[in-house]
């Protein structure tokens, strides 16, 4: 049984069929590009991966157990966490504390341990701040730790975005255009972060990207997508050539 | 002097309006719902406290403990069937269930017999369900804000209606539990329940502070009101996080109820609709949906209102007006609101 399975899945807003049909495997520690036009339906398939819609038809497995219909907050417990096009961090919260909320799946102590600060409140906790602090450091944020995400700049959002995301231990990690609004040499940066991410987390990373830099740079396998569907997968060179693929970025 | 004693009752009062203030702010910022039914709490509360110590004989410290736990529950039940099925698409089976009650209730009305109305209403509960099966009818989305706003009303009027039925409208008299005066400077006093309720409040407010800054539902909680959608995203589960602070709130409400009847010392089944509307007016001042927002508001609320008494006290009612119409208008966010730049 592959790590990720999608059949066929589907969902569609009123009459229009966001995605439609869509199917994709994807092994332990692959790391894999998910690209297509505008409006392909690419973060919609995320917002299906992750619980934030249900969908209409299909199904996920994910780590040998079906999860597509597991409640939001129960696919994360599995092991699935995600980035967002347009960065939505907790942006009147700490960055620390931007992390600890994500790590919260592994702290253990009720609300009632909490009020009474009781020993097992100082262990978790601590534990918590060990291994935000760990994460933190990282992404070389760990000296902005106290601030305000809202105070950090753009790039280092996004870095926050990603160690957030991290924080839960994630088997699957969504990356929803990291490179969005970068420039050349901070993209460059992000896709030695992505790698260096991989193997230190031991993740499998699924990504939405429209730079092709970054896509071709470190994907192993891209997947296309246009209306809804798959059109194309293979390695970054045939997804290069392939006469489906231009003929959907350019038309006929 | 007479000042002086005027500003210390006023802090003693407001630091109830901070707590009952509280519960509207945190409900407010996580699901941006003005819990209009939050001022009955408190009504339920005091009742909750009356019965503990005048059947059960239990002591005054006791009593607010128990009250807090049976408001708390209060608070949780009314979140759970008034206000999440309207967050969420409503279910069948809610559909079914919403069918059969308003049939019922109809017939209650018109026909005479409660069996006959109960077996009708199964049927048409059964029908919907079959009905809504057979056509595949899938519901979308959850209600707009202002559905759940009027629904909080209903649940207000629900609360006063089940405790006038219950009760009686007639006030009753709440036992005096916390007597005695601190005489100071020969000629002055403050009463030692004034003092406690500072104390309990003040007390009770910083556990909330901490609470909120250092432990893992607090930050839940903050995470929840900044972007629930992403905090679901990170696994926070939303729905718990709601339900504490609907726990939470109710709680720090009987705490105020219990205060505010043991130094008024009378309860009825309104009680709680002008209290609750100088609460929410409190958390208004401060800016709703801010923590410290509502205890700032709270004091300032008391304070205002106590002074004004010493002036005149047909006019405090008035001036607590007057500063929600002044807030509205130079700042309607609030003191320590955050500024929302409409979007053009």
């Amino acid at each position: 049984m592959p790590f990720l399975s999608v059949k066929n899945l589907g969902v569609s807003f009123g009459g229009l069929k966001a995605v439609d049909g869509f199917s994709l495997e994807m092994g332990k520690d692959e790391l894999l590009g998910l690209i297509g036009p505008n409006g392909a339906g690419k973060t919609t398939v995320f917002n299906l991966l992750t619980g934030v819609y249900a969908p209409s038809q299909g199904s996920v497995s994910f780590n040998g157990k079906i999860i597509s219909k597991l409640r939001t907050s129960a696919i994360n417990d599995a092991g699935i966490a995600r980035t967002f096009q347009n960065i939505r961090l907790f942006k009147n919260l700490s960055v620390m504390d931007n992390v600890r909320i994500a790590l919260h799946g592994s702290m253990r102590y009720s609300p009632l341990t909490g009020i009474l600060r009781l020993r097992e409140y100082w262990e978790q906790e601590e534990e918590t701040d060990r291994r935000a602090v760990e994460i933190l450091e990282v992404f070389g944020l760990s000296d902005a730790k106290d601030e305000k995400a809202s105070s950090l700049p753009y790039g280092r959002q996004r870095k926050l975005e990603i160690a957030r995301a991290l924080g839960s231990s994630p088997k699957l990690l969504l990356l929803d255009e990291p490179a969005a609004g970068m420039n050349h040499s901070e993209t460059s940066e992000l896709m030695d972060t992505i790698s260096f991410v991989r193997k230190k987390f031991s993740v499998a990373i699924l990504l939405i990207e429209h730079d092709m830099q970054l896509v071709m740079g470190i994907c192993e396998r891209i997947v296309v997508m246009d209306y809804g569907t798959v059109i194309a997968s293979g390695s970054p060179e045939e997804i290069k050539s392939s006469k489906v693929v231009i003929a959907a970025y350019l038309g006929e | 002097m007479v000042l002086l004693q005027q500003v210390i009752s006023g802090l003693s009062i407001g630091s109830v309006y901070a707590l009952v203030a509280l519960g509207y702010t945190m409900v407010y910022g996580i699901v941006q719902l003005i819990n209009f039914a939050h001022g009955d709490i408190i009504m339920v509360g005091s009742y909750a406290v009356f019965f503990a110590i005048n059947q059960l004989g239990a002591p005054f410290w006791l009593a607010i403990l128990a009250s807090m736990l049976f408001c708390a529950a209060i608070g949780v039940l009314m979140e759970k069937v008034a206000y999440k099925p309207l967050r969420n698409p409503p279910s069948r089976r809610a559909l079914a269930f919403a069918a059969g009650l308003i049939a019922f209730m109809l017939l209650l009305m018109f026909v005479i017999s409660i069996a006959i109305a109960l077996m009708a209403a199964l049927c048409v509960c059964v029908a919907a369900l079959f009905l809504t099966k057979r056509i595949g009818w899938s519901p979308k989305g959850g209600a707009p804000r202002i559905s759940a706003l009027i629904t909080a009303i209903g649940v207000s009027l629900f609360l006063q209606n089940i405790f006038m039925l219950a009760f009686s409208p007639d006030p009753k008299p709440f036992p005096s539990v916390m007597e005695g005066t601190l005489k100071y400077g020969g000629r002055y006093s403050i009463s030692y329940g004034a003092l406690a309720t500072m104390a309990i409040s003040v007390g009770l407010m910083a556990a909330l502070s901490i609470f909120i800054s250092r432990t893992k539902m607090g930050r839940a909680m903050r995470a929840v009101s900044e972007d629930a959608g992403a905090a679901v995203l990170m696994g926070v589960n939303v729905n718990s996080t709601i339900s504490a602070t609907f726990a939470i709130g109710s709680a720090l409400a009987a705490v105020g109820g219990a205060l505010y009847s043991a130094s008024y010392p009378q309860i009825d089944p309104f009680m709680g609709s002008q209290f609750g509307l100088k609460a929410f007016i409190a958390a208004v001042l401060g800016g709703i949906g801010v923590v410290p927002g509502a205890m700032l508001g709270g004091f300032a609320m008391g304070v205002a209102e106590s002074l004004t008494k010493a002036v005149d006290s047909r006019w405090s009612d008035a001036v607590v007006f007057l500063i929600l119409i002044i807030v509205l208008l130079f700042k309607p966010s609030g003191v320590l609101g955050k500024n929302t730049k409409e979007k053009v």
